[in-house]
């Protein structure tokens, strides 16, 4: 004999059985069989979430940019500073060191989008990302490169 | 010598050449660690920030400059993009839009910029960006001048 389906919270069902238990309804039963199913919500407040999230995204402050293809790394053709003023305006200083770069000694680069850097130092800059520091321009990255060879 | 140090000591110099160029920050390196700076900010005008000075805690990594310093506000701001409790900036160029050319000084200026115009699509105080993107000018505005006035001016009297 079901009794019904009924759906009350855990802290009511007992005070909910003992009103079945004494109403004269049952009590000629020795035994009541009870059937439990239990539902279980979970309630986070969304302001703990949202702080949960925030906190996550302010604790990655890792930097992660895409490095350019080792491939177009080695492209760079290293020169003097005195060589590649021929070819057009080379900047006074580096713009990652900030170090003068019409140091004889010292090698530079031409990007193909004409910035000169240190070699040294775009090589460990477009290691770590493969935009021109100066303007963007993308170099090649790992994907274009296995990109381009199966085509 | 080590890249990031002396990259901050070439800062450091033109710091102290230009002291004065710009009325509106004031780069201050700590005595005894060059990785550690302050800034003192002016809020631009024409936004609830104006006549407020704010100031902003520079962490300098040892990748730098190949890596963005961590930047953060220390004066309390109501602002779409900057964290309520912590100070925290959400800024593209202190992440994954640095590069090495930018140096403290533009950090502070893009900062500058950020605080005239906020983003409220990429907000750290959602209450900030939600009054915003609400179009409740008015209400962004006035909270946004109340905590200025309260954390960002001296106290009178």
């Amino acid at each position: 004999m079901a009794v019904s389906d009924i759906h009350i919270s855990i802290d009511k069902a007992a005070l909910y059985l003992r009103q079945v238990l004494a109403s004269d309804k049952y009590s000629h039963l020795t035994k009541i069989p009870i059937c439990l199913g239990l539902q279980i919500e979970i309630w986070r407040t969304e302001e703990g979430e949202l702080a949960a999230a925030l906190q996550e995204s302010i604790n990655s402050t890792d930097f992660r940019a895409i490095p350019a293809a080792q491939e177009a790394i080695n492209m760079l053709e290293k020169m003097k500073p005195d060589k590649s003023r021929s070819k057009g305006e080379v900047a006074e200083s580096c713009s990652i060191c900030f170090e003068e770069m019409k140091v004889l000694e010292v090698e530079v680069v031409r990007m193909p989008c004409e910035h000169v850097f240190h070699y040294d130092c775009i090589v460990r800059w477009l290691n770590t990302s493969h935009s021109c520091p100066l303007c963007r321009f993308p170099m090649p990255t790992t994907a274009h490169v296995s990109q381009s060879k199966t085509i | 010598m080590q890249t990031s140090r002396a990259r901050l000591f070439k800062e450091y110099k033109e710091v102290q050449r230009e002291k004065g160029a710009d009325p509106d920050i004031q780069l201050v390196c700590d005595d005894s660690n060059i990785f550690k700076w302050t800034a003192l900010i002016k809020g631009p005008s024409e936004t609830p920030f104006e006549g407020g000075v704010f100031q902003l805690a520079f962490a300098i990594p040892e990748q730098y400059p190949l890596q963005p310093p961590q930047v953060r506000f220390l004066t309390k701001i109501f602002h779409p993009n900057v964290h309520f409790k912590t100070g925290e900036i959400c800024l593209d160029i202190l992440k994954n839009a640095w590069s090495p050319a930018w140096t403290l000084q533009s950090v502070c200026r893009a900062i500058i910029a950020l605080m005239a115009h906020p983003e409220p699509d990429s907000p750290l105080n959602c209450d900030s960006g939600n009054l915003l993107r609400s179009g409740d000018v008015r209400g962004y505005q006035s909270m946004a001048s109340m905590y200025t006035r309260l954390a960002a001016m001296p106290k009178k009297g």
